[in-house]
């Protein structure tokens, strides 16, 4: 894989299942020694994009490349620089974590001595090797996923597509694996990761893809996935001393202002201009209407956020509306 | 990569001459409850046995029962505990997942496939080991014909490799009504092992001639069985791992082929090998049908439930070995050259038939074996829609045989009852016309299962010719790679510390 040669290149891929069609012309890149994050809701065609990139499954049109090679025309290739973290991992009954990672290192064709050291590397280098005389299948979840990436990493591979790896790890699990993903990406290596948890993979990744329907609608890093919803609109939170006053017959009144949710003492209003001045003005007009405003801030978007408004542009329908908080009175 | 300061606790070292896979499944199989408990209560039976065989009798009474002790044990472990073992082999890595961890690695599907089966064999080579101590003690009781039994162990031992080939092989497909099918055709295997092996032990036994003149007459039969066990075992071992490949691998052109150089070793024993004055006359007709069966079912199964689509990668060894188009046609993988295949096995298997001038019997019971397996693909091709046309629906297949099954089963019933034992539809469908064999016409049966054979071929051969049509594409694109290939051959970005010996 030369520097100029991306590490993973998709081009119009296209997979239908039936009339189901869970990847519709999908295009992106991942350079050498990126992070890329893979966002998407549930059935929007990561994992099966993933599986196309591990070889696993083919492409009905399209291309996907890893290193240069493509998948479907030089998979042993393609096998020999990836490494595979599936969603659901289940390891073998009845084999002790170092015999696990033995048989791995066998499969990939180490063997005597190399191998013993590679094992060694690799146990070491996920935790693992203090664990090594435990039964594979009765360790638990957080483990067992580190033991996942061992196995990954056992041929010392240049990409690595992580498919939800976060899922179902405990805080403490999670903060080790973005400590173990951090110093892979380090090492040069090119990381394809898909989660649901997208505050960690904002963190994580030095970009993100976000998909819906097998359709790509967005990539760039996550800075300017925020940047451009942040310049979009703003919201603010209005907070009053309860009884002091009704802040919406005000509110309605500002250009530029939106009510977008009741809260229990006061109101979420999203604003079309976000300038210190548009701010005070509002602030000044709430308390020059004689309401006791307790509280006045600008409520940062997240990336959950981001991505519930993005599918819902992707949709044809407005912004999402926020839940209720307030139950609606019996009649 | 950090590199571990403290050195953990590795694996008990095991050699890198056995597979990787027959490492992992002998470290797994030998700890299963399974097997342990198989073991201890296989040697605590025969300790039991030895004892009760000296305290009841004695001489070559206690003898006697000791021996048939050992065999029935032995049958049990190998012909029913370790190809049970087998049953779930491969859906079990299917269902957890762990199979696409596989497929990443080097590991081909039959790689994956052979290693558990030299694995359950490893332990079936434990079952026997243990037992020779016990046949040593039965040695000293006297009474004992160490050829015959040396033979019988042989036997049995390949029996046992065959039956658990089969169901390895076949342990990849999810169908309940299989898995129901397998344990009682190995249930039904025991009590017919048991008294083959009383057959052969007895005074008049196969092996027990071996020194006389009558071996002529049975070595035939001795090889006709050890190639119709190996093929058989091969071809649905082949089989399995075609079931867990991925669209990259060919696991269909060496089953093919092997059919066919079985099939005609079978029929050149049949013609040229046995004596014309042999005592056992038209049973070794029957018996060389049967080795005949054993050889062309899997290989025939095989090539109707193909996968329609491979990768254009495994049409480029045929484009290197420059094959004709006609060679191609019948040797790739894909059940539209598999239509071809059956055509040609079949129409050389008739063709030597008749050459032979055997009876009208034969060719009848040859099409109707054919027309059972060709007649559900047709339907089931039938019933499938436009879209599905050119993918393989092996569970459709299944189905629908069973379906025609049942269907010719109520028909000969009702048209034997309906007839007052006359029926004649019955000999159209293949079933019905095995069961009616006695009561139809033969001549009327011979005509109707050609009808058969030909309404099947009508409906598949213009989809296989639709199939090939796509294949061509795949052909094309697989000219390209080679041609590619043969321009810039590509190297490996990161050569493998395998590869470079390091």
């Amino acid at each position: 894989m030369t520097t100029s040669t991306p590490a993973i290149e998709v081009s119009n891929l296209t997979r239908a299942f039936g009339k189901v069609r869970a990847v519709d012309g999908l295009s992106f890149q991942a350079a050498a020694g990126e992070v890329v994050g893979f966002i998407g809701a549930n059935g929007a065609g990561k994992t099966t994009t993933m599986r196309i990139l591990a070889t696993l499954d083919s492409p009905d049109s399209g291309t996907a490349k890893i290193g240069g090679h493509d998948v479907a025309d030089r998979p042993e290739q393609v096998r020999e620089i990836l490494g595979w973290v599936p969603d659901a991992f289940t390891a073998y009954e009845n084999l002790t974590v170092a015999e696990y990672v033995d048989f791995f290192a066998r499969a990939h064709g180490y063997s005597g001595g190399e191998r013993r050291n590679r094992i060694e590397d690799v146990l070491g280098f996920t935790g693992l090797d203090k664990l090594a005389d435990r039964l594979a299948n009765k360790m638990s979840k957080g483990q067992t996923q580190r033991l996942c990436l061992c196995r990954a990493l056992l041929h010392d591979p240049q990409v690595l597509i992580l498919d939800e790896p976060a899922a179902g790890l405990d805080p403490q699990a999670r903060v080790e694996l973005k400590q173990l993903i951090r110093i892979l990406a380090d090492d040069g290596r090119t990381l394809l990761i898909s989660s649901h948890i997208l505050s960690e993979l904002g963190e994580m990744c030095d970009r993100l893809i976000f998909i819906d329907a097998g359709k790509l609608l967005h990539d760039g890093s996550a800075e300017d996935l925020l940047r451009g919803a942040a310049s979009d609109r703003t919201l603010v939170d209005i907070r009053v001393v309860p009884g002091s006053g009704d802040p919406t017959t005000t509110l309605e009144l500002q250009p530029g202002v939106e009510i977008v949710e009741a809260l229990r003492s006061g109101t979420r209003v999203s604003l079309d201009d976000d300038s210190p001045e548009a701010l005070a003005r509002l602030l000044k007009q709430l308390v020059g209407s004689g309401l006791h405003v307790t509280g006045f801030h600008t409520i940062e978007r997240n990336l959950d956020e981001t991505f519930i408004k993005m599918l819902g542009k992707a949709n044809g329908s407005v912004e999402t509306s926020p839940v209720s908080t307030s139950i609606p009175p019996a009649r | 990569m950090s590199t571990a300061s403290t050195p953990s606790h590795l694996p008990v070292e095991m050699s890198d001459r056995l597979g990787p896979m027959l490492v992992k499944e002998l470290r797994q199989g030998l700890r299963t409850k399974i097997f342990l408990t198989a073991f201890i209560g296989f040697q605590a039976i025969l300790l039991l046995m030895v004892v009760a065989s000296f305290v009841s009798q004695g001489g070559s009474a206690s003898g006697d029962f000791l021996n048939n002790a050992i065999w029935i044990m032995l049958v049990l472990m190998l012909i029913v505990v370790t190809p049970i073992r087998g049953q779930m082999a491969l859906e079990k890595e299917i269902r957890s997942g762990t199979l696409e961890l596989l497929q990443i690695t080097r590991l081909d599907a039959w790689t994956i496939v052979r290693g558990k089966w030299v694995a359950l064999m490893g332990e079936a080579m434990l079952y026997l080991t243990v037992s020779l101590p016990y046949f040593t003690l039965r040695y000293f009781l006297g009474g004992v014909h160490i050829l015959t039994d040396l033979g019988l162990l042989a036997l049995l031992a390949l029996f046992s490799c065959s039956l658990t080939a089969m169901v390895i092989g076949l342990s990849g497909f999810r169908s309940v009504l299989l898995r129901i099918a397998v344990a009682l055709g190995i249930a039904t295997l025991v009590p017919f092992t048991i008294s083959f092996i009383a057959m052969l032990r007895s005074p008049y036994g196969f092996f027990r001639t071996l020194s006389t003149t009558t071996f002529a007459d049975w070595w035939p039969i001795l090889l006709g069985l050890v190639i119709a066990l190996i093929v058989a075992g091969w071809s649905l071992l082949r089989l399995g791992a075609r079931t867990i490949a991925t669209q990259a691998e060919n696991h269909s052109t060496g089953v093919r082929l092997l059919t066919l150089v079985a099939m005609a070793a079978i029929v050149l024993l049949d013609r040229f090998a046995i004596s014309p004055t042999s005592a056992f006359g038209d049973d070794f007709e029957a018996i060389f049908i049967l080795f005949a069966m054993m050889i062309y079912i899997p290989g025939i199964f095989s090539a109707i439930t193909d996968n329609a689509l491979h990768s254009s990668l495994i049409y480029i060894p045929f484009i290197r070995r420059r094959l004709t188009p006609l060679g191609r046609r019948l040797l790739y993988p894909g059940w539209s050259s598999g239509i071809f295949y059956v055509a040609l096995i079949t129409s050389m298997l008739l063709g030597l038939r008749m050459f032979f001038e055997h009876t009208e019997e034969g060719i009848t019971l040859t099409l109707i074996i054919l027309n059972f397996l060709l007649l559900p693909a047709a339907v089931s091709r039938l019933l499938m829609s436009k879209r599905q046309i050119r993918l393989l629906n092996l569970s459709s297949y299944i189905i629908t045989m069973v379906g025609i099954s049942i269907a010719s089963i109520v028909l000969f019933i009702t048209e034997a009852a309906l007839t007052r034992g006359d029926p004649t539809l019955s000999a159209l469908f293949p079933l019905s016309a095995l069961i009616g064999w006695d009561m139809l016409d033969d001549e009327m049966t011979l005509g109707l299962q050609f009808l058969c054979l030909l309404v099947s071929a009508a409906v598949l051969i213009p989809i296989a010719i639709q199939s090939f049509l796509f294949i061509a594409h795949r052909e094309r694109a697989a000219r390209k790679l080679f041609n590619n290939e043969k321009v810039a051959p590509e190297s490996d970005p990161k050569p493998h510390p395998k590869d470079t010996g390091s």
